[in-house]
C-alpha cells in the first residue's frame, strides 16, 4: 500500500497553511483514513500548538532524519481522533538541518504505511520550501482573496511546476477567509478572479470566521469542535481529496434589495 | 578535484552531460574537457542534466551557454535528474529561424510571477503573461493571451518595435527607451490592442485600427485610443 503525500503551501505567510493542514488532516482521519501531519517548518513549529499536542513532543523531525530514532517513535498519536498522527518539527534547529533527499526518503517511508502525509510548508520560497515540496505528489496552494496573496501563489505554482515536479493537474487551490458580503459588493476578489489568474482547480472555499481563531488558540481542530460553515468547508475539502464530487456551497443572495436589483438587471 | 562531479555519456539525441552537487566545479571541468577534445564535441548537441535540487539562476545559465558556445556545442535541453520536464528558460534558446535575418521565438506557455523570458528577435507568447512575469525582446512582442506583466520590446533600442496582445493590460510597457505604466483607473480593453511609440511616448490603440498618425480626438473618445503616458 502506498499513500499520497500532499504539501500545503502558499508563498505568503499567515494565510492559513497550518490551520488548513490541521483541519484537513482531522477531517480525512474522521473519514476513516490514516493520516500523518508533517510539520516542515523547522525553527518555527506551530502545527503541534494548533493541534494541542505540544506537551507530548519527545522526538522531532530532525531527530528522525539524523537517525536518533525511527519516525514511528517520533509520531504523536492524536488523543481525540483515531488514525491521526503528528510528526513535529524541531524548534531549536533551523531549516538547513535537513537535506531535500533526506526529506524525500522520509516521506516515501511514511507513505508506505499511511494513507495520507500532509506536509505543512513554511512560508517563503527558500530552502525550507524546497525541503517541503520535494517528496510531495500533490500540492494544495492556500490563497486569501488579496492581490498580494494571489501574486505569491502564482509564483509558487510556477516554482512547483519547475522545481517540485508536481504537474499542474495535481495542484489545487483553497481560497481561505472569503467574505461573501464583500465579494457581492465587489470589494473583495472573487474565487473566479483568482481562478482566472492561477488556472488550477479549486479544492475548497473557506469562509472568514472568528471561530477559527478560537479553536486554533484552544488547540482543537474546528472540524471536531464545531458544526459551522468553516467545519463543513473542511469536510467538503476532505471529500474532494478522497475523490468525491461535492458541489460548492455558494449561498445565493436572497435579500429583498438584491431581488429588486436583479429584477431591474442591476445585479446577478 | 573529484572526478565524479561530471559524467558524460553519448545518446541518440546528443551528448548527455550529468552534473553532480558541486555545480561551479562541474562547469569548470566541462570547460576543460570541451577544450581538450574539440574535434569530438564540436557541432554536437548537449543535454545537460542537473541535480534534483539545484536552483537554476541566470548567472549559471549565462556561464553554461558561454562554455558550450565556445566549443560549438548546441544546448539542446536542460533538465533535472529523474525528471522529464525541461527547464523553461531553455525552450527559447533555439529560435526557429524564419526569414534570413530575424529569429522568431515561439513560446507556448503561461508565464507566472517570477518567470522571465528574453529573446533576441521577435517574441511570440501563446498563453498569458501574469503580473510579476517579464517578457523582453529585441524585436516585437506578440502575446496571444492576457498581457498583465511587464513587456519590453526593442530592448536594444529599436523604437519601431510594437507590443501586441489580445488583452493588453500590462503593469508596465517599455519600447526602446520609452516606459509607460498602467493607468491608475484600470479600464478593461475592449479588444486586442497594440502599443507603439508615438510623438509623445507610448500609445496604445486597437489592433485592427493600427494607423501611423494618432486618431482624431472625437474618435479617440468614442472608439479606442487609450493613451497612456508616464
Amino acid at each position: 500500500m502506498s499513500g499520497k503525500a500532499i504539501v500545503i503551501t502558499s508563498g505568503k505567510g499567515g494565510v492559513g497553511k497550518t490551520t488548513t493542514t490541521a483541519n484537513l488532516g482531522a477531517a480525512l482521519a474522521l473519514a476513516g483514513n490514516t493520516v500523518v501531519l508533517l510539520d516542515a517548518d523547522i525553527g518555527l513549529r506551530n502545527l503541534d500548538v494548533v493541534m494541542g499536542l505540544e506537551n507530548r513532543i519527545v522526538y522531532d523531525l530532525v531527530n528522525v532524519v539524523e537517525g536518533v530514532c525511527t519516525y514511528n517513535k517520533a509520531l504523536i498519536k492524536d488523543k481525540r481522533i483515531d488514525g491521526l498522527y503528528l510528526l513535529p518539527a524541531a524548534q531549536i534547529k533551523d531549516k538547513d538541518a535537513i537535506k531535500p533527499e533526506q526529506m524525500k526518503a522520509l516521506v516515501e517511508n511514511i507513505k508506505e504505511e499511511f494513507d495520507f502525509v500532509l506536509i505543512d510548508c513554511p512560508a517563503g520560497i527558500e530552502q525550507g520550501f524546497l525541503n517541503a515540496i520535494i517528496g510531495a505528489d500533490e500540492a494544495i496552494i492556500i490563497v486569501t482573496p488579496e492581490v498580494s496573496s494571489v501574486r505569491d501563489a502564482d509564483r509558487v505554482v510556477g516554482l512547483l511546476d519547475k522545481k517540485g515536479n508536481i504537474p499542474l493537474e495535481n495542484m489545487h487551490m483553497v481560497v481561505n477567509r472569503i467574505r461573501m458580503d464583500m465579494v457581492r459588493k465587489k470589494e473583495m476578489l472573487d474565487v473566479s478572479d483568482i481562478e482566472d489568474l492561477l488556472r488550477i482547480n479549486v479544492l475548497g472555499v473557506i469562509p472568514d470566521d472568528e471561530s477559527v481563531i478560537v479553536s486554533t488558540n484552544k488547540g482543537e481542530p474546528i472540524v471536531l469542535s464545531s458544526k459551522n460553515s468553516v467545519a463543513q468547508a473542511f469536510h467538503d475539502m476532505a471529500g474532494r481529496v478522497l475523490g468525491e464530487d461535492i458541489p460548492f456551497d455558494e449561498k445565493p443572495d436572497r435579500s429583498f434589495v438584491s431581488a429588486v436589483m436583479r429584477f431591474f438587471g442591476l445585479a446577478q | 578535484m573529484p572526478a565524479n562531479s561530471l559524467r558524460i555519456k553519448g545518446s541518440k539525441n546528443g551528448i548527455v552531460i550529468e552534473f553532480e552537487e558541486d555545480i561551479g566545479q562541474a562547469v569548470t571541468l566541462l570547460e576543460d574537457k570541451l577544450k581538450n577534445s574539440p574535434a569530438f564535441f564540436s557541432g554536437s548537441e548537449a543535454i545537460i542534466v542537473l541535480p534534483e535540487t539545484f536552483i537554476v539562476e541566470e548567472q549559471f545559465l549565462a556561464r553554461l551557454t558561454q562554455v558550450l558556445a565556445n566549443s560549438q556545442v548546441k544546448l539542446r535541453e536542460l533538465r533535472r535528474v529523474n525528471s522529464t520536464t525541461i527547464i523553461e528558460t531553455e525552450i527559447i534558446k533555439t529560435p526557429e529561424k524564419i526569414g534570413v535575418e530575424q529569429g522568431i521565438f515561439w513560446v507556448e506557455k503561461r508565464l507566472r510571477s517570477g518567470d522571465r523570458i528574453t529573446a533576441d528577435g521577435d517574441l511570440v507568447i501563446v498563453g498569458d503573461v501574469n503580473p510579476g512575469a517579464e517578457v523582453v525582446a529585441t524585436g516585437n512582442i506578440l502575446v496571444w493571451g492576457n498581457l498583465l506583466g511587464v513587456a519590453h520590446a526593442g530592448s536594444d533600442g529599436n523604437e519601431k518595435s510594437r507590443i501586441r496582445a489580445l488583452r493588453l493590460q500590462a503593469t508596465q510597457l517599455r519600447i526602446g527607451s520609452h516606459i509607460s505604466r498602467a493607468p491608475d483607473d484600470l479600464s478593461t480593453p475592449q479588444g486586442p490592442e497594440v502599443a507603439r511609440v508615438g510623438p509623445n511616448g507610448i500609445v496604445i490603440e486597437a489592433w485592427e485600427k493600427l494607423v501611423t498618425e494618432p486618431l482624431p480626438f472625437w474618435r479617440r473618445l468614442f472608439i479606442h485610443g487609450r493613451e497612456v503616458k508616464l
